[in-house]
């Protein structure tokens, strides 16, 4: 009886591994099993669309317009037929017959999500003659579904939206993106001209090795970036100036607690309110940058995490927090707290994108209008400064918003980069920030005037696809200039000589890298955490040091030499 | 003698009352736990939108109002699929459930079938040790079960757990009827969907139950392996509304600013929505269950 | 002589496998389902020794030994995520394990119907609510602005306590909501066991004339003890298992110093931040402390109560 349990335990073993191989041997060839299950799975997908599309077509039918045939385009035609067939010359249409491109990405908006309605976006394919197998993710659980989706390496579509930047480079060395460095050459009509104004942005995107990987979300709006906002009413109905220093501003946000500005008879008013992770851009006024956590000061890049000024600015948020003058669940508001705060008329000040204060506006008073015939009520102001810095700072964006890769799944990537370049081109972008001519907006003498009606009715350029996260892009500040009313433009060209750049994006180099992908997260999580329970109140500051000398036990000294030697590298 | 006894009696029925007293106390204090919070939420989900801004709800509906039942239940479809779906998991994946755990549990109660310590033992296994997340993603992605209504079966087939407490039901029944059985020839194919399952339904009424919960509250898998809103279950959704505070639920038609106001209450309805019907039919699937397990434990 | 037993070997063999075809077939899809699902992922454990690539595979991806094990105990979290991890399932287990057991003997004990249906039925009713829909509303109640506990307690002219961002509140909101969703349902099992006891035991203590509180401590429980044993190994064996959605759903960047456990640090170092390699390794840590725990309470059990898991 022993001998034949050893026998089929023996078996068991035997058929388990065997298992094994065979399972990992699936593995082993993802590259031929998924491509091939995914090139299946479209066709499925096509079948079943093919029904759906019946509709479409006749759409296309009646909004067929007379081609634009520009004459760049049939001197190139030709050479470029022979040897690739690609026919596109950086204008519409990108292809002469309908290209299926399958794509994953969020649209990084809270409020809406439906690709389906996202009529901006769909006369973009259609003019580039594409038609998008568009998965549209909702923005909060996207790094959730695509992170592990990467892992496993197998089914992606042909562009994917990365979760981050790839600074360690993670994904470009797991070979599953297309390197795309001899198309931005071949095809990259519009990122060439996008790129001469900004040349930094394609050396930041370039490998150590020169070598290019992604195309980018560009961010050129950069003096759009968050800064102390302030209810004007409420300020002027105190008596007080715009505050120029943090103590004013600090005199200021007590005298609105408890005044009962908004008149409903309650204690219900919150001086400055946050949502999660703004309190990191107040930072700047302490010159600290505490997004990215080192700052280049002058050349010199240091932890911000540990620095002294650090201290000063803990102590003076813990300040604000336990007195009741910052919203005391700021650590975990969302965007609905956020609106419901504005629309009860209880929000006294905050810091956030200034571009946001047209919605606050309208969020105070229902009858406020954004045709610019109204003042703004809740605006942005000149940073405040601090005993400690002392200059007027503000915390700018890095430029590279955000990157796309083209999968190693994808059979054409040439072609699906056209279109990526496309997306890059005058055209789309109109689309995509302006919507379609003649009906979102009017030309008259060469400028557009939006439809502002139209445009703030039921949320309708966000639902249009207005700036729509899951396209690469460039986002200039025209574009937001546009689209607000005039007093945000003028309030933030008045505050645009505060920005300050900080440390630029750049992949790391082969011995950087190490020392990014041991320590980073894990620092990021703890000096995260510990400004959360400093600020609450829950850790004490009296505690300042032993954390410091935790963030020393985790290398931040070493990550901080990381960024210093990018920060020389960059210039 | 007879005193004493009678003594005795009194001692005993004092403390007898004390012990009623005690436990009637504590059921009622479990009883008003478990129900307030899901009395709470109905009376918010019916509030005037001021009233719950006010704060002043608190057992029962203050200016009732169903404004938030309007803005989920009509005014968005989402909510209908992921139910929808939800429903679908739970029938098809409890059904297969069963299935698979009957035929893995009868063998391994069989006391003849040899390898039975080997393969109990490679049940319980893997109850306590198991290859992890990243190895399981890369595993279910590569076999083509991303993104497919089967991800949300396949995967969670058999819970070890219920294949014993399946296996120790039938380990319970008598073997003399087994013994009978295949003296009349029946074989165990026969032996078990004609006898074996017939005599352990009240056990399988609780696995049912086991397996039909955890289907309703699965939401990791969806999270992980289905990226298609079409396919997403309940849970997906309402993780959305309620716990990263989306406000995908609320009504579009009308402006920003009315909508949010009674986010809280649309997050309220949005629970009631999500759980009444359960509730509703739970009452009458209880009667059986309870009874089963009653049955169950009584036999075994 | 050998050829002879190895004969017999063969014989019994067959002979065990013509009278066990059925149960073979019945159980080879379950056997090729463990396999693939629970077996073939250990395997996929390797990567925890590698510089997992997901390009390269599991093969080609390059060896890196126990490097992401000793990065992980050299970092400044493995101490707290081993701490908050088995604290997490303690408190859960002192707190919660008992309640149920309780709550059955009570149930039991009430005498009328009536009552003790109801009592019942709604006993049950939060294990049906989703993880999702009890952090939704544990997240809801504890909000300090509208919260109805925080209302509460500003009704008493108490100050509002900001329980979702203050790391000490954490495990008591766990556990005590635990407890709630959880102390119905589980009883059942235990009430199942109570009524399925041997009545004229009861009757003969009646005639002993045994007060009730003792009727419970010497009947009842004795009687109980074997389900009680096995689930207590059951629990104890999770105890490096916190149950990863709710700790997932219910926490915040500014509460990890008690919440934040090896699943939630492995979820987010695997699938936020990619590193395969490190965050395997780290649960396949898990993985063995979790398993020698359930293997050393059985085998206490075993010898103590007779009754195991395998």
């Amino acid at each position: 009886m022993k001998q034949f349990k050893k026998l089929l335990a023996i078996l068991l073993c035997a058929v388990m591994v065997i298992g094994l191989f065979a399972g990992c041997q699936s593995k082993d060839k993802p590259e031929d099993s998924s491509a091939s299950s995914s090139t299946s799975s479209t066709e499925k997908k096509e079948e079943e669309k093919k029904e759906e599309k019946k509709e479409e077509p006749k759409k296309e039918e009646k909004k067929e317009e007379p081609k634009k045939e520009e004459p760049k385009k049939e001197e190139k035609k030709e050479e470029v037929v022979e040897e690739k067939g690609i026919t596109y010359t950086g204008v519409s249409p990108v292809f002469e017959e309908t290209k299926v491109i399958s794509w994953i990405g969020t649209n990084g908006s809270s409020l809406t999500f439906e690709w389906d309605k996202m009529d901006w976006c769909h006369e973009i394919c259609r003019v580039a003659n594409v038609e998008l197998e568009m998965e549209m993710l909702e923005n909060t659980t996207y790094n959730d579904v695509i992170n592990p989706r990467l892992a496993a390496g197998a089914d992606l579509p042909d562009v994917v939206q990365m979760p981050s930047k790839d600074e360690d480079m993670k994904f470009i060395k797991s070979g599953l993106f297309a390197e795309l460095t001899s198309y931005y050459d071949d095809y990259g009509y519009n990122l060439a001209w996008r790129f001469e104004d900004n040349p930094t942005v394609k050396g930041q995107l370039t490998t150590p090795d020169g070598k290019i990987f992604y195309v980018p979300v560009v961010d050129m709006s950069t003096d759009y970036c968050p800064a102390p906002l302030l209810n004007f009413t409420w300020t002027s109905e105190l008596g007080f100036d715009v505050p120029k220093t943090t103590d004013e501003y600090y005199e200021l946000l007590k005298a609105m607690k408890g005044a009962d500005l908004n008149g409903n008879g309650e204690d219900d008013e919150w001086p400055l309110f946050l949502r999660a992770g703004m309190e990191t851009f107040m930072g700047s006024m302490w010159g600290l940058d505490l997004r990215l956590g080192y700052y280049n000061n002058d050349g010199t890049v240091e932890a911000s995490y540990i620095n002294d000024r650090y201290l000063d600015y803990l102590t003076y948020m813990n300040k604000l927090y336990t007195e009741g003058l910052l919203y005391n669940e700021w650590s975990t508001s969302t965007y609905d707290i956020q609106n419901k705060l504005f629309s009860n008329n209880q929000v006294g000040s905050g810091y956030h994108y200034t571009n946001n204060c047209q919605s606050y506006c309208r969020l105070i008073d229902g009858e406020w209008k954004n045709d610019g015939s109204m003042p703004l009520t809740f605006g942005a102001v000149e940073p405040y400064t601090t005993a400690v810095w002392g200059k007027k700072e503000l915390a700018g964006l890095d430029p590279i918003a955000g990157v796309f890769g083209i999968s190693k799944f994808c059979e054409k990537p040439d072609e699906v980069f056209c279109f990526l370049d496309f997306l890059y081109s005058e055209e789309a972008n109109n689309l995509l920030y302006y919507g379609i001519e003649g009906v979102d907006y009017k030309v008259e003498n060469g400028r557009k005037i939006l439809d502002t009606e139209r445009r703030s009715t039921n949320n309708y350029a966000s639902v249009a696809g207005n700036n729509m996260g899951a396209f690469p892009r460039i986002l200039l500040a025209e574009h937001r200039d546009n689209a607000y009313v005039p007093e945000i433009g003028e309030r933030n060209a008045a505050i645009r000589q505060f920005y300050k750049i900080p440390i630029g994006f750049a992949y790391a180099l082969e011995d950087e890298l190490e020392t990014v992908k041991t320590y980073a997260t894990d620092l990021s999580t703890y000096w995260g955490e510990m400004r959360v329970a400093f600020i609450t109140g829950t850790r004490p500051l009296s505690e300042y040091d032993d954390y410091v000398n935790t963030l020393k036990n985790m290398h931040i000294d070493d990550m901080a030499a990381v960024y210093q030697a990018k920060s020389d590298r960059i210039g | 003698m007879i005193l004493s006894k009678k003594k005795n009696d009194i001692i005993g029925s004092f403390s007898d009352g004390a012990f009623y007293a005690l436990v009637y106390v504590f059921a009622l204090v479990a009883f008003f736990i478990t129900l307030y919070p899901f009395v709470y939420v109905l009376a918010v989900s019916m509030s005037g939108g001021e009233a719950i801004n006010k704060g002043i709800v608190w057992l029962y509906p203050v200016d009732i109002s169903f404004e938030g039942y309007k803005q989920v239940m009509f005014n968005n479809k989402s909510i209908w699929l992921a139910y929808g779906n939800t429903i679908y998991y739970t029938v098809v994946g409890t059904v297969f459930n069963i299935v698979a755990t009957v035929i893995a549990a009868y063998p391994l109660s069989r006391t003849t079938f040899s390898g039975r310590r080997f393969f109990n033992f490679l049940i319980a296994f893997v109850m306590y040790f198991h290859g992890g997340l990243i190895p399981t993603y890369l595993l279910i992605t590569n076999i083509g079960l991303y993104n497919s209504r089967w991800v949300m079966i396949i995967p969670g087939l058999v819970t070890s757990y219920n294949v014993m407490v399946c296996r120790s039901a039938f380990s319970a029944i008598p073997d003399e009827i087994m013994e009978s059985a295949s003296i009349d020839g029946a074989n165990d194919i026969h032996i078990l969907s004609r006898i074996a399952i017939k005599l352990i339904t009240p056990t399988l009424a609780v696995i049912t139950l086991y397996y039909a919960v955890s289907h309703w509250n699965n939401f990791f898998t969806a999270l992980l392996y289905i990226s298609d809103s079409n396919l997403h279950p309940l849970q997906v959704l309402l993780r959305r509304v309620l716990i990263q505070a989306s406000s995908e639920l609320m009504d579009n038609s009308t402006g920003l600013e009315e909508k949010l106001i009674v986010s809280l209450q649309v997050r309220y309805v949005t629970i009631v929505v999500a759980t009444l019907p359960i509730l509703a039919i739970y009452p009458f699937l209880q009667k059986y269950f309870v009874k089963g397990v009653m049955l169950g434990a009584v036999k075994g | 002589m050998v050829l002879q037993k190895k004969k017999m070997t063969k014989e019994r063999f067959l002979k065990a496998f013509k009278r066990d075809k059925y149960l073979y077939l019945l159980f080879l899809p379950i056997l090729i389902w463990y396999i693939i699902f629970c077996y073939l992922p250990m395997g996929g454990l390797v990567i925890a020794f590698q510089e997992f690539s997901p390009g390269l595979g599991l093969f080609k991806s390059k060896f890196v030994g126990f490097k992401w094990f000793i990065q992980f105990f050299g970092s400044p979290f493995a101490y707290r995520l081993v701490r908050n991890t088995v604290l997490i399932s303690l408190y859960s287990l002192v707190f919660g394990f008992p309640v149920p057991i309780l709550f059955a003997v009570c149930v039991t004990e009430l005498r009328n119907t009536a009552i003790r249906k109801t009592v019942q039925t709604v006993s049950y009713l939060p294990h049906f609510i989703s993880t999702v829909v009890v952090v939704g509303m544990i997240k809801n109640f504890l909000s300090m602005n509208d919260g109805i506990i925080n209302n509460f307690i500003a009704l008493l002219g108490g100050e509002r306590i900001n329980f979702l961002m203050d790391p000490k509140y954490f495990r008591t909101i766990y556990v005590a909501s635990g407890v709630w969703q959880s102390f119905g349902y589980s009883s059942i099992i235990y009430i199942a066991a109570i009524v399925g006891i041997d009545p004229s035991l009861y009757e003969s203590a009646k005639i002993d004339g045994i007060t009730k509180f003792k009727e419970v401590w010497y009947i009842t429980v004795p009687m109980i003890a074997p389900t009680i044993t096995i689930l207590f190994i059951m629990q104890l064996g999770r105890i490096m298992s916190v149950g990863f959605e709710k700790v997932f759903l219910l926490y915040s960047p500014g509460v990890y110093e008690t919440a934040d456990v090896i699943s939630t640090y492995v979820y987010r170092k695997g699938i936020e931040s990619s590193e395969y390699g490190f965050s395997t390794a780290v649960g396949l840590f898990n993985s063995v402390i979790n398993f020698l725990f359930v293997f050393g309470a059985n085998q206490v059990c075993h010898k103590l109560t007779n009754t195991s898991l395998w």
